[in-house]
């Protein structure tokens, strides 16, 4: 049996392409969990929305969401 | 002329032992030719003499590849084999397995050795680049035509032919490049296929592309709440100072990086060594990168059981595909070993 696993990235085609199982869009290539652009408390609940996005398609296995 | 010695290996299953029941048998050898051998044996003529068939169980080579196919060499070369033929497997995968592993261990041990299998085969991506692997149809349906095509093959690697294009012989590509001298030159050559594309007459690309195959998708086995979940990253996160040496870029490994206790990432424990992109933004806070900081938050919250006290990490720039293959089943595997229930991969 495997680990059940999901992409958090930002160029969805390449993870497609690939053939990446399960596939979060991240904030940017150069930060995938970050915005340099929001304050500290903005980046973390940034980062929560992704993880929390990532969690819930690794219990339901779910294909692909924008997060 | 002494006929050339041909050793033939099948499974449980075309060796006459059974069906699935049977898949739990060990190796095992017989004296001369045995089931679609001796189909094959009628088309390889006088000159090529089936001596022998190996058997063996599809479970048993799964399961122990390795020690199997040692097993079966010691029970194949005392037949001194000049030639293995391995199946044809079609689309089965266990079987193909076997073929596979079997093969490359002959050819390893500097015994040629073939086999014959569908193109959706998986064992076909895995051993095309250690044996001669013939196409066939997908299922024994297709055994004729598949004892043609291996029996006219083996001929020639029989007669001390080196195969140099398997793909202009019947098989898959190895997926090797060998220098070559070509009548027209690079531009001729170019402008020639752009002709063809424009016309709409076929043309072959000088370019193999990768092809991919899509990830089998694993199934949590556990409730989210009391799951192991593992955060990984092809970013470039190594332990501060880079004591593991990863390069960055181009390389042909991974670092693990210990997050027992941490509650975010800080300058003074990681670094972000990666080629490929300006690394700045992940550089001045790391869990831009890998997200540790919330991921703790909401393991405390008990939205997840625990998070695995390992990063693993590699640099994903100009990675070579097999590096990249061995890579991830390596991380795989440890995941496994440790019972993490769950991945979360961050890409840049």
């Amino acid at each position: 049996m495997g680990v059940p696993i999901v992409q958090v990235c930002s160029m969805r085609q390449v993870a497609e392409m690939v053939g990446s199982p399960r596939i979060v869009i991240g904030k940017s290539v150069l930060h995938p969990t970050g915005d340099p652009s929001l304050d500290e408390s903005g980046e973390l609940a940034l980062r929560r929305h992704i993880l929390e996005s990532a969690l819930a398609m690794l219990a339901a296995g779910e294909h692909s969401n924008a997060a | 002329m002494e006929p050339i010695r041909v050793v033939h290996y099948l499974n449980q299953f075309f060796g006459q032992l059974g069906g699935e029941e049977a898949a739990g048998v060990g190796p095992r050898i017989e004296a001369g030719p045995l089931g679609p051998g001796r189909q094959l044996q009628a088309r390889l003529g006088p000159g090529l003499t089936i001596v022998a068939t190996a058997i063996c169980g599809d479970n048993t080579f799964a399961d122990h590849p390795e020690s199997t196919a040692r097993e079966l060499s010691a029970l194949i070369l005392p037949y001194r084999p000049d030639l293995v033929i391995a199946g044809p497997a079609f689309n089965s995968g266990r079987y193909g397995y076997s073929c596979g592993q079997l093969c490359a261990t002959m050819e390893a041990a500097g015994i040629p050795a073939l086999t014959g299998m569908y193109e959706e085969n998986p064992a076909v991506e895995q051993f095309r680049s250690r044996t001669l692997i013939v196409r066939t149809g997908a299922t024994a349906r297709h055994t004729a035509q598949a004892l043609d095509a291996i029996a006219e093959l083996a001929q020639r690697v029989a007669r001390g032919e080196r195969i140099a294009y398997p793909a202009q012989v019947g098989c898959f590509p190895a997926g090797m490049r060998r220098a070559a001298i070509r009548e027209a030159e690079a531009a001729e050559r170019a402008v020639d296929m752009l002709l063809r594309k424009l016309a709409g007459e076929p043309f072959v690309s000088e370019i193999s592309r990768p092809t991919f195959t899509p990830v089998t998708r694993a199934t949590m086995r556990v409730p989210l709440s009391q799951s192991t979940i593992a955060l990984l990253t092809d970013g470039g996160l190594v332990t501060r100072g880079n004591p593991e040496r990863m390069p960055n870029g181009y390389t042909d490994r991974f670092t693990a990086v210990s997050i027992d206790g941490l509650r975010h990432f800080t300058p003074e424990a990681v670094e972000v060594n990666h080629g490929g992109y300006d690394t700045q933004f992940v550089n001045s806070d790391v869990n831009r990168l890998v997200p540790l900081d919330a991921a703790r938050e909401l393991e405390r919250e008990g939205l997840f059981g625990r998070l695995y006290e390992t990063v693993y990490a590699t640099a994903g720039l100009g990675m070579a595909l097999n590096n990249a293959r061995e890579i991830g089943r390596q991380i795989g595997q440890r995941l496994v070993q440790a019972r993490v229930d769950g991945a979360i991969l961050t890409s840049t």
